[in-house]
Parts: C-alpha cells; structure tokens; sequence
C-alpha cells in the first residue's frame, strides 16, 4: 500500500489511529502497531511477509547472541553471520536477476534467467536491520529481548517501504515510553498534510509530464516497446528532454521528501521522533553538500558503517579515495540492480574525488556559480538515474541531451506546465517552510490551509489513478 | 532548533485553540471515513461514460497473489463518496490555479473550444494501410464508391487552439489521403467548404462530432459530386435540443463550459437494425425511426442518432435506389439527410460487424457506396481494414 490510496488515507490510517488512542497500555498500542503494520505491508504482496518476519527473527537471534557473547569471539561471528544472512537474502531478491541477466549475456549461462519478484521495502528494512546488529555489536545500544518489539521497529509502516531508514539506537527507548502532547500531534499532522500535498498535487503530475518528455504516450502505457521508444527518443529536440529531466529531478525530490514529510509526521502523531531525511538537497552549493542534504538517512547509513570503518580519511589520499568509490559504487547498486544505477554511483564518485582533491575551495569562494554547477550535475545525474527504462538507454539519452536537433516546439509546455513548473521549483526550496511559521500563528489560516491541503489532495488522489513511489523499488 | 520550537509553540496555544487543527484533521479523517462506508455505491458512472469497479469477490488465490488488494483498491477508487466532485474540483485548480489548457488528453481552446489532443508525429502504421484499403476497395467497385473524410475540428478552427499548440500536420495528411484514394474512387475533401462556412455551427465544443448542420454541408458536397437534389431543410422543421454536454466535457469537467446544442429533422423514415447472425445473415432486431429521442435525456445525446453504432441496419428513404453507408459514428447525424435521395440505404458498423461488406452488397444489390470517417477515427482505427476482407460464404449459397 501507498499513503497517498484512499484506502490508507480514509480506512486505515483513522482505524489504526482510534484502535491506538483507545488502547490504554503501550503493550496493548505496539500490538496494534504490528498488526496495523503486517497487513500494511501484506497489501499487495501477502507472500513477501514471511521474509520480512524471518529477516527481523535472524537479525534479533543474532543481536541476542552478539549481547550474550559480547567482548568474545562469538560477539564477532555473530556479527559476521547476521551481515551475511541479511546481505545474502537481499542479493538473492534484488540482485540475483541482474547478476545471471549479466552472466547470461556474457556466457550464455544459465540458459534461463529466474525472473524474481523484488519484495517491496527490502532494501529499507535490511539496511535497518544491519544498523542494528551493528550498534549492538559497538555496545551503541542493547541488544532487544522481545522479538515482538524488533519487528515493530522493522515492520512499522511509516517507515518500512520507503524510509528514512531509522536507526534503532534512535527511537530504542520510545518503543516503551513515548510521550503524546498536542503541540507534537498537530505538527505530526501539518507535516503529514503536507506531505501527502507535495506527493499528490506536485509529484505525481511531474512524474507523469517527465514520463511524456522522456519517452513516448504509447511507451509510458508499455515500457517494453524498446524500439519504438528508442525511436522516439532520437525525435525528441534537446530543449523537451531537458524539460524532461528537470521534471524529473522535481519529481523524484517532492515525491521521495513526501513520504519522508509524512513518515516523520505519522511518528510525531504517537509519539515517535524519526530523524530528517531532506534538506532542501537542492539549495546545495557543492556536490558534496548536496550529498549531505539529500536522502540523509542513506548517506549516513554508508558513511557510518562502511566509508568510516575502511578508514574514511584518516589512512592517507589514496586509501581515502578508493574508500569513496566503494561507498559510491554501493549508493548507486542500493538504488537497483540495473546497471544505470552503478554509473551513477560513480558518476558522483567522479564529482565527489574532484571537489575533495581541489575543487572545493574555489567553490567555497564563489556566491552563485557553485549553485548552477551543482544544480546542472545534478540534474545531468537524474539524467543518468532515468535511464533504466528500457527504450532510453543512456547513451542515447546523454547525446540527444547534447548534441541540439529541432522538433516540436517547447513553447506550448511551458505555456501549459509553467506555473506547475514554478510552483514545484517553489516547493523544493525553505519558502513555503517559512511562510508557514508565519502563517501557523493565526489559528484561522492554519486551519483553512490544512483543510485546503487535505481537500486538494484528496482531489487529485480521486482524480488521477494511484501510482507507486519510484524508490519501493529501491 | 527545533526542540526549542515546540516547547515554543506548546506554551503559546492554550484552550480550544491549541486543539483546532487536531479536531479537523481527525473530522476530516474520520468524517470522510464514515461518510464513505455509507455512501450508496453506483454500478456506472454516466459521467465518465464507464462501468464502475464493484467490490472484488473473495479468493485465497487473488488474495495470496495480491490481486484481490489492487481489485479493492480501484474498488474504493471508484466508489468515493462524491467522486463527480473531486474530479470537477481538481479540473478546476488546473484549470484556474495551475493554468492548464489541456486535461485528460483534450485541449481546452479560446472562446470555449476543445479539441482532440493529437501532437507531433503520430505513428502512420495503420493509417497507410486504411489509405490502401479504401484505394483497394474503390478499384474493385469502379465508380461506384464515394470517400467522405472529415477533417478534425482542429484544422478549421486552428486559431483557436491554445497557444503554439504543436499538432500534428493534418494538412499534409489530408492531401496525401485524397490523392491517393482519388485514384480509384471519389473523394469528398471538406477544407474549403468548411473554412468558407467556418462561422456557421459546424463542430460541437464539447464533443467530438461534427453538429447536424456541418453534416449537412458535407452532404450537399455529396450531392453535387452526384448531381442529386439535396434534403430541403426549409421543409421541414428541425428541433433543438439544448443542454448537450459531449465527450470533451466528460474529458476536461472544465468548469467555464459553454453546452451544445444538438439539432435534428423529426423524419418517419422506418430504420430496421438488425442483429448480425454472421456474414450477410441477420435478422430483425427491432424497427424504429432515426432518432431516438429518449437519449436525449441522458448525457450521451450524441448516442440518439441512428440508436448508436450497431452492426448493420437498413433504412426506407423516399428517393430511389439505393446506398450503402459504411461508416464511423460521425455519419450517425449525415445519414437521415439520404433519405431525400434513395429508396434503400444500408448502414454498416465495422465495429460491430466484423465481415466483408461485399457478400452484403451482392446479396442486397447496393448500387453506391459511400465510405464516412472522421480523420482521428481514421488515423488509429484497425477495422477499415474489413472493406477488403474476403468473404467467407461458399459460392453456392
């Protein structure tokens, strides 16, 4: 299921909260939580529940075992058995298809290649899972002792399909003791309110005007027409395929910080405190900025517990750099197992190495050319990032994005998306957010802005056919 | 920051007030939930011209494979409590807030006009072979066959689509289609007569069909290729019909909508449809007259000429000889003017009748043959192939 379903939002969302507020006991409300959350995530896909259920049992008996063994070998082979036990199943269910896809065309081995359903989520609760036996290990936090209280940290549906990846260290404690006050439950649901608006009204629209711009109507109706796709991407000028992937870099912030926004502010209304996941990534004036703006439960994920245990920048130039690239090499394979993915990696592992090595402090001297620079790479990075359709390779992608050709005019989208343009554009930067201190003052323009914004989404959910988020798949 | 923030704004809202958004986001919520589970569930929406979801049937496989939650979701989808409104009030924040001029594939022109949205350069697969079809089918009927194509609103009324609108060059399509049929077979080509009479009623705004008055003027095209002398209008007199809110309006739900109004001749002219058994064999399925009038109270008025599209029927004019129409839904309104001409006119719908028309022609003894399509029709359409498919019955019979 996604937020943005009439289901959720008018069954579910209201029975899990009335079943929540009427149970007294927080034993009683984690129950709820986990059976709200089970059927959640069976929506759609009933079969993948036993694997996540099973991943959460193999992740706690390691941690119990970690805990019991600390400070002996054993603490380390448990370690080394959860990380594998977790790493192998996600390499099983996300990458197996690509690996023998890959050996297949090389060697023509195997013959047939195993097409296996990716689980929704997995890459979200495994790298929460990892985080947990990891933290245990370093005595960061204590290993749980209830297997049931595990799985509503992994399984809880706020968080479980689409982020942020909440560290267990995080909200340990506010699995037994949350407190609820108003002033948090009203910001929980502005914040969600918003949230479902940014999806709703901005990234579902954007989404489909990037699809139009990429490729072609009859390719986003059946993506797997490969040369008719390819066909009309040659035709495309460069002017409606940059339109294309501007849109396309709007959608993927508003839609992927929209299920964060509402995520964080289904939390705060019972009392959970998720870490911020986005901060205005594209205000950034560097690569590396960006990077520390953008998905920071992810980026901070690989830093704390890949790039810094190889080392980070304490081991001298050359071991920092190659240090980066696994990092790199592995954000971009996170994303999916495509091997577009993998190039953007290091595509940012290229942008990363130069500002680190000399670019940097020319950047931190300029005022406004460091933010056109990093805007344009990034945005030339979802370009890289959209090219796993197949009928939009990415080298033909890259050079009809460089090399001008004419076409149809562009004049009639702007004409047509222009203040869809602006107003995502808008709300992609720190206005909105201030206008809203100023606004949340006055109790009457709260109100009337809050049920505008309900009402509106609301509309545009009724009115459009629902889509899944882009990074379920991821 | 932020812990400071919410200490902040706990101290500052008191009473009532600091409960106000938790009161209406949990009425919203909970409201609408309730509101929802009681609203009277609809089998269709007229509207959107469409059957709506209905709650799925239980299975453990659908349930296990997941169909059955995409099958309750469409379900949930389509049965929301004022769905109609939703879907108006997100038309119109397009429409008025983010400045759209196109909405569901229809664009929303000046001074009230919509039009078929169809940009650049569109396949030509299927449309090269309807070319050939009909060019093949006017060389094995020589002089017997007379091509109508009608232009798309689009092309006459150009100055009123939406800005730097890029659509595809319909001009050099049309010029293209005529030359080649008009080889084997006449052709009636509108542009000319259209654009003279442009500020007559020619297109309805919110449909997709030319009006009784623009099928008139085709028609008289049609008589003076042929030397016959056209339905008088002044003798008789035509009603009108107000409040006609076609396919483009179901499209746009654009709120600053102007309605139609649809005209038609009260004629007795007895039409017999018939049910298709199989190829050149049918039998009565019921005789009524051209128009009927009660679908002029639904929302598809445009469905009231000739009952629709169905597969074959057969019309008693007042002239002689006879006709055969074979045609897409914009000959609906045409075909009563025939009647003026011809003692027979025979009607075919490849839609709903998948054979070739020649064992009909023999066996009724059609005398012309006229071919009527509108060109978006015409462009996409895969049963215009049907004018050339072999036929199926044995010599003998």
């Amino acid at each position: 299921m996604v937020f943005s379903n009439l289901f959720f939002l008018y069954f579910f969302l209201p029975l899990n909260l009335i079943c929540y507020f009427l149970a007294k006991s927080i034993h009683v409300r984690n129950g709820i939580l986990i059976v709200f959350s089970l059927f959640f995530y069976a929506w759609g896909e009933p079969r993948y529940v036993p694997l996540l259920v099973g991943m959460v049992l193999i992740n706690w008996i390691f941690g119990l075992m970690i805990e019991k063994y600390r400070g002996q070998k054993l603490a380390k082979a448990g370690l080394i058995g959860a990380c594998i036990c977790s790493l192998t199943l996600l390499g099983i269910f996300k990458y197996l298809t690509l690996i023998l896809g890959t050996t297949h065309d090389l060697f023509g081995l195997p013959s047939v290649v195993p097409q296996i359903l990716l689980p929704i989520g997995i890459s979200f609760y495994t790298f929460q899972l990892l985080s947990y036996v990891v933290d245990v290990y370093r005595g960061e936090v204590e290993a749980q002792t209830h297997f049931f209280r595990l799985l509503l940290y992994t399984s809880l549906f706020h968080q479980c399909i689409a982020g942020p990846i909440v560290r267990y260290k995080d909200i340990s404690e506010e699995i037994l003791y949350r407190q609820i006050n108003r002033g948090e439950v009203a910001r929980g649901i502005n914040r969600f309110a918003a949230g479902l608006a940014k999806k709703a009204v901005l990234a579902n629209t954007c989404g489909l005007l990037a699809d139009q711009f990429i490729l072609t109507d009859a390719a986003v109706a059946d993506v797997s027409q490969f040369t008719q796709n390819a066909a009309a991407l040659s035709a495309k000028p460069a002017v409606i395929l940059w339109m294309g992937v501007l849109f396309f870099m709007l959608q993927i912030y508003l839609d992927f910080s929209a299920y964060s926004d509402m995520a964080i502010g289904m939390g705060l209304m019972i009392g959970f405190h998720y870490k911020e996941n986005f901060n205005y990534p594209y205000l950034s004036s560097t690569v590396s900025e960006f990077w520390r703006r953008w998905h920071i439960s992810l980026g901070s994920f690989f830093r704390d517990y890949v790039y810094i245990p190889l080392g980070g920048n304490r081991k001298g130039l050359p071991r920092q750099i190659f240090n980066m690239l696994v990092v790199w090499t592995l954000t971009g394979i996170w994303h999916g197992a495509n091997w577009n993915f993998i190039c953007w990696g290091l595509y940012y592992f290229v942008l990363l190495t130069i500002e680190k090595t000399f670019l940097l402090k020319y950047l931190k001297k300029g005022r406004v050319w460091p933010h056109i620079y990093t805007l344009f790479f990034v945005v030339l990075g979802w370009g890289i990032f959209t090219a796993d359709v197949e009928g939009a390779p990415l080298p033909l992608l890259m050079s009809r994005l460089f090399l001008p050709q004419g076409g149809i005019s562009a004049l009639y989208y702007l004409r047509n998306y222009g203040v869809l343009l602006i107003l995502s554009i808008f709300c992609s930067t720190a206005l909105p957010g201030k206008i809203w201190q100023w606004a949340k003052r006055h109790t009457s323009v709260r109100l009337v802005l809050l049920a505008v914004v309900m009402i509106l989404s609301t509309a545009f959910i009724v009115a459009a056919t629902n889509n899944t988020p882009l990074y379920a798949q991821f | 920051m932020k812990q400071t923030y919410h200490a902040d704004h706990g101290r500052k809202s008191r009473g009532i007030a600091g409960y106000a958004s938790l009161i209406l986001f949990f009425v919203l919520l909970f409201g609408f939930a309730v509101l929802n589970l009681f609203w009277p569930k609809r089998t269709l929406s007229e509207l959107e011209n469409r059957k709506l979801a209905q709650m799925p049937s239980f299975s453990w496989t659908a349930l296990l494979n997941g169909d059955w939650f995409e099958d309750f979701s469409t379900y949930v989808q389509d049965q929301v409590a004022f769905r109609d409104g939703w879907i108006d009030l997100q038309s119109d924040f397009n429409a008025l807030c983010l400045q759209k001029v196109e909405q569901n594939g229809i664009l929303l022109g000046k001074d009230h006009w919509m039009f078929t949205k169809n940009f650049g350069t569109p396949s030509t697969k299927q449309l090269d072979k309807n070319v050939s079809a009909v060019a093949e089918f006017g060389s094995r009927y020589p002089g017997r066959v007379t091509f109508l194509l009608a232009p798309s609103a689009s092309v006459i009324y150009e100055e009123e689509l939406p800005l730097a609108a890029p659509m595809v060059d319909e001009n050099t399509m049309l010029d293209e289609i005529f030359t080649e049929v008009s080889l084997t077979a006449d052709v009636i080509d509108l542009r000319s007569v259209y654009t003279d009479a442009k500020d007559e009623y020619l297109y309805y705004r919110t449909d997709h069909h030319w009006t009784t008055y623009g099928a008139y003027l085709a028609y008289q095209q049609f008589c003076t290729l042929k030397g016959l002398t056209s339905f008088d209008t002044s003798a008789h007199s035509s009603v009108d019909v107000p409040d006609f809110y076609g396919t483009h309006y179901s499209s746009t739900r654009y709120w600053n909508v102007a309605p139609d109004t649809i005209t038609y001749y009260p004629l007795d002219n007895p039409m017999t449809v018939y049910q298709v058994n199989g190829e050149a064999d049918f039998s009565t399925a019921e005789t009524a007259t051209m128009v009927d009038t009660e679908k002029f109270e639904t929302r598809d008025k445009y469905a009231a000429f000739l009952g629709g599209n169905n597969g074959y029927s057969v019309i008693e004019g007042d002239g002689e000889g006879s006709i055969l129409v074979i045609k897409d839904s914009y000959a609906n309104c045409f075909i009563p003017y025939l009647t003026a001409n011809y003692a027979k006119i025979g009607v075919i719908d490849f839609r709903n009748y998948a054979f070739g028309p020649d064992s009909i022609i023999e066996q009724e003894g059609y005398d012309q043959i006229l071919v009527l399509y509108n060109f978006q029709t015409f462009l996409t359409d895969t049963k215009v192939i049907y004018l050339n498919r072999p036929t199926t019955l044995t010599a003998e019979s």
